[in-house]
């Protein structure tokens, strides 16, 4: 049996025929990974979902389940767990009955069924909760049945959108533990879709980022954020500083190359080339606010750009301070973050400092 | 501003607090009760005491007590009812026949008397009219004098009828409307076979209202099923069409069926001129079109509630169920009409109670077959004047239906009906 469970090949998705909601998607996901579809709302991960559950329609293209087509299965055969938004529990059956719903229809006889229930109910640990009905329980008890749910019956792949939307951020972090918990228990292959990037980060093996029905970048979430392919992922992950600029006259670009970069007329940056080619004379740099230092030549650090700038303004955010600064004579503002403790002299608005970064650090990036 | 210290006393509920709590809950429910107060005076007067009173008809009667009065008295008073009354009493009911002759009221008094007991009005008219010609002053034996004029006079039978009629609270309308006859003995026994009329016809319009509902609901579900699935602006324009028989008359509605029903009517126009009879078919003034057009014009009762319903069913429902397995039949018949109940309840408990008390459509287009309850009820209050007996059959159906609904509440539960 092959190692990959998922694989979309060549999909395509529109719904009037004109726009395509998902452009030409290929994806291959393998047996127990963690991909989490993330993007804003309209880029297409819902869809994708819906797609391999089959209630959408794939428009051309096929979609493999362990090396099977399901095209042109039906929903109800393909064996698929899923975990909706508004958790779809079933309001005229307990919690029982609600785990015991897709077993009905699975060869398995009263007392198998029994046993079953009561293992899945143990597992989300609302054993008591039996006899219950869905209006009875809270928002995360709702969920952890919903994930039961999609679970009793040992799928081998679980498709979750945005389970986590409705809860509260304590609840949420305390699912996303429990899922992934879960995950590492039983082995399952899950796709994860969310708008929340913490959430994609900390839960995922692989995240896929969507855009306008185009994957951007799929990567494991350390490739992701510190090394965006680019400028969308490079927005959409994590904080970013950026800087506009030409790439100084005479040079062509290869990958990973250095460069020097013009962002004002005077002022030069060393960047690194990142999918460039030589076409890209007008380039977008991206740098994460972890990697600017500040007063580098304080603290003995070196590094390869260093400019000279005044702090605009200081934002206290309890564990951290932002702090922006504002360099290269007003055009540019860089975001940094401090973490409180951090012993440096009264840091206060209008103060001059300098910061500084290494090239390694700056992404030069495609500008469109 | 200082931080004040609060002691424990300050912090505790005073009597002074809860009264002034439920000053503040009487005044809004006080608000409340005047937005209802003139609805509540508007089916206090024109519903409930119009119907307080037919209904309080069903059982107390006092005509032939309030025309004969003194005759009723001395019957009261007659105990061995294998003789005949005393003398003082023929003399009695002598000089209060002739008084009812003179204000033109012993009709209704032969009337009254014949309900309890059949052909004896005959007998009362007949003994106006002789006694009009006597002058009672002048006679001897009364008992004579009405026997002579006629001879039931002589039996115990008429008197025991027309003391019983006497009775002002009586059972006896209640007894008629279940296929009862109350005798002047007092015994209550089965009417014979032929005579039994309401029994049946109060099983006949519970099966046609049941029929009804089965039949709006086959043909609703689909129709309300599909308004939910499309688009809101598109459901709202066949909303229209759903409930365009609302805004035309019930007689035109029910005529329309007459014109296409009748003999020489558009559907057996049809058939014979294609040849596919050669007799027109006999298909109005009987059960079929009663529920034909019954069904018709409830069927709106029966899509409205459904559809507001099922436009509140999340679609992920369904969707889940077929996720976990079930196939599209299942996930109907387990998860989807199951959410569906309460509009199909509201919707069934619409259209049954409305066929139940159903009058127009029957009347017209009923003929003998399709006559409901509500036709005889009708029957009585026109025709024959039996105004008791209308209203116990009006209580029978009351009392029938409040049964059914408990027993409904008791299996559906009342709360979920949804409208």
């Amino acid at each position: 049996m092959s190692d990959i469970c998922v694989k979309f090949d060549k999909v395509k998705k529109s719904y009037d025929g004109k726009v395509f909601v998902v452009k030409e998607l290929n994806l291959n996901i393998a047996q127990g990974e963690f991909v989490t579809m993330l993007g804003p709302s309209g880029s297409g991960k819902t869809t994708c979902l819906m797609l391999l559950a089959g209630f959408e329609d794939i428009t051309s293209g096929e979609i493999y389940i362990n090396d099977k087509p399901i095209r042109h299965t039906t929903p109800h055969k393909r064996n698929i767990g899923m975990v909706f938004q508004n958790y779809a529990l079933f309001p005229h059956m307990t919690i029982a009955e609600n785990l015991a719903y897709p077993l009905k229809f699975r060869n398995m006889n009263k007392s198998e069924i029994k046993d079953q229930v009561n293992k899945y109910l143990g597992l989300v640990e609302l054993t008591t909760f039996a006899d219950r009905y869905p209006n009875q329980l809270s928002g995360g008890q709702k969920q952890r049945v919903a994930l039961a749910r999609a679970l009793v019956y040992e799928p081998e792949l679980v498709l979750m959108d945005e389970p986590l939307g409705a809860l509260d951020k304590n609840l949420r972090e305390q699912m996303q533990y429990e899922i992934k918990n879960l995950h590492e228990m039983l082995g399952f292959t899950v796709i994860y879709v969310t708008h929340d990037q913490t959430e994609a980060l900390t839960m995922s093996d692989r995240i896929a980022v969507f855009e306008q029905g185009v994957i951007q970048q799929i990567s494991d979430p350390k490739t992701l954020y510190e090394l965006p392919d680019n400028k969308f992922v490079a927005e959409f992950i994590g904080e970013n500083n950026h800087l506009n600029g030409s790439v100084v006259k005479g040079q062509t670009i290869a990958d990973q190359q250095l460069l020097q970069v013009n962002v004002t007329e005077d002022d030069k940056v060393t960047a690194l080339a990142v999918h460039l080619d030589d076409n890209d004379k007008e380039v977008y740099l991206s740098i994460r606010p972890e990697k600017v230092i500040l007063n580098p030549d304080k603290n003995d650090i070196a590094c390869d750009n260093v400019f000279e700038g005044v702090i605009k303004q200081i934002i206290y955010i309890g564990d951290h301070l932002r702090i922006y600064i504002s360099f290269l004579g007003g055009s540019a503002e860089f975001i940094i973050k401090q973490p409180n403790s951090f012993k440096e002299e009264n840091l206060a608005e209008g103060q001059a400092v300098t910061l500084g970064w290494l090239a390694k650090d700056c992404r030069a990036l495609k500008v469109t | 501003m200082e931080n004040t210290q609060t002691t424990d006393d300050d912090l505790s509920l005073t009597s002074e607090h809860t009264r002034k709590y439920n000053q503040a809950i009487r005044r809004e429910k006080n608000k409340a009760l005047l937005l209802v107060l003139p609805l509540f005076f508007f089916l206090l007067v024109f519903f409930i005491t119009p119907i307080g009173f037919m209904l309080y008809r069903s059982f107390y009667n006092p005509t032939v007590s309030n025309l004969v009065p003194k005759t009723i008295e001395k019957l009261e008073q007659w105990k061995d009812i294998s003789r005949l009354p005393n003398e003082e009493t023929f003399k009695t009911l002598a000089y209060e026949i002739k008084g009812l002759q003179k204000t033109r009221k012993s009709g209704k008094f032969a009337e009254e008397v014949n309900r309890r007991l059949p052909q004896t009005g005959s007998v009362i008219k007949r003994t106006a009219r002789k006694i009009k010609k006597v002058d009672l002053d002048k006679v001897a034996n009364y008992q004579k004098l009405l026997t002579s004029i006629h001879k039931k006079w002589g039996s115990p039978a008429i008197w025991t009828g027309i003391r019983s009629a006497g009775d002002k609270l009586t059972i006896n309308y209640y007894a008629n409307a279940l296929d009862y006859k109350l005798l002047p003995t007092g015994e209550i026994v089965k009417q014979p076979e032929e005579q039994r009329v309401y029994l049946p016809i109060l099983k006949r319009t519970f099966y046609i209202a049941f029929i009804i509902t089965l039949l709006t609901f086959i043909l609703g579900y689909p129709v309300a099923y599909y308004l939910s699935l499309i688009p809101l602006k598109k459901a709202s324009v066949l909303l229209i069409f759903v409930l365009l028989p609302f805004w035309t008359s019930l007689l035109v509605r029910t005529t329309a069926w007459i014109a296409i029903l009748q003999s020489n009517g558009v559907i057996n126009k049809t058939l014979l001129y294609f040849n596919f009879i050669d007799k027109p078919l006999e298909i109005i003034y009987n059960q079929f079109s009663t529920i034909l057009a019954m069904t018709h014009i409830l069927l709106p009762f029966m899509i409205l509630p459904l559809y507001s319903v099922m436009k509140g069913i999340d679609p992920s429902y369904v969707r889940a169920s077929q996720s976990l397995g079930a196939n599209p039949f299942m996930s109907f018949i387990k998860v989807y009409f199951p959410l569906s109940l309460p509009g199909l309840s509201a919707g069934s408990l619409l259209v049954f109670i409305i066929a139940i008390g159903y009058y127009i459509t029957p009347a017209l287009i009923g003929g003998v077959d399709g006559q409901l309850i509500s036709n005889l009820v009708a029957h009585h209050m026109r025709s024959t004047n039996n105004w008791e007996l209308a209203a116990a059959l009006g209580s029978v159906l009351l009392v029938l239906i409040m049964v059914l609904y408990w027993v409904y509440d008791r299996l559906v539960g009342a709360s979920n009906i949804k409208l």
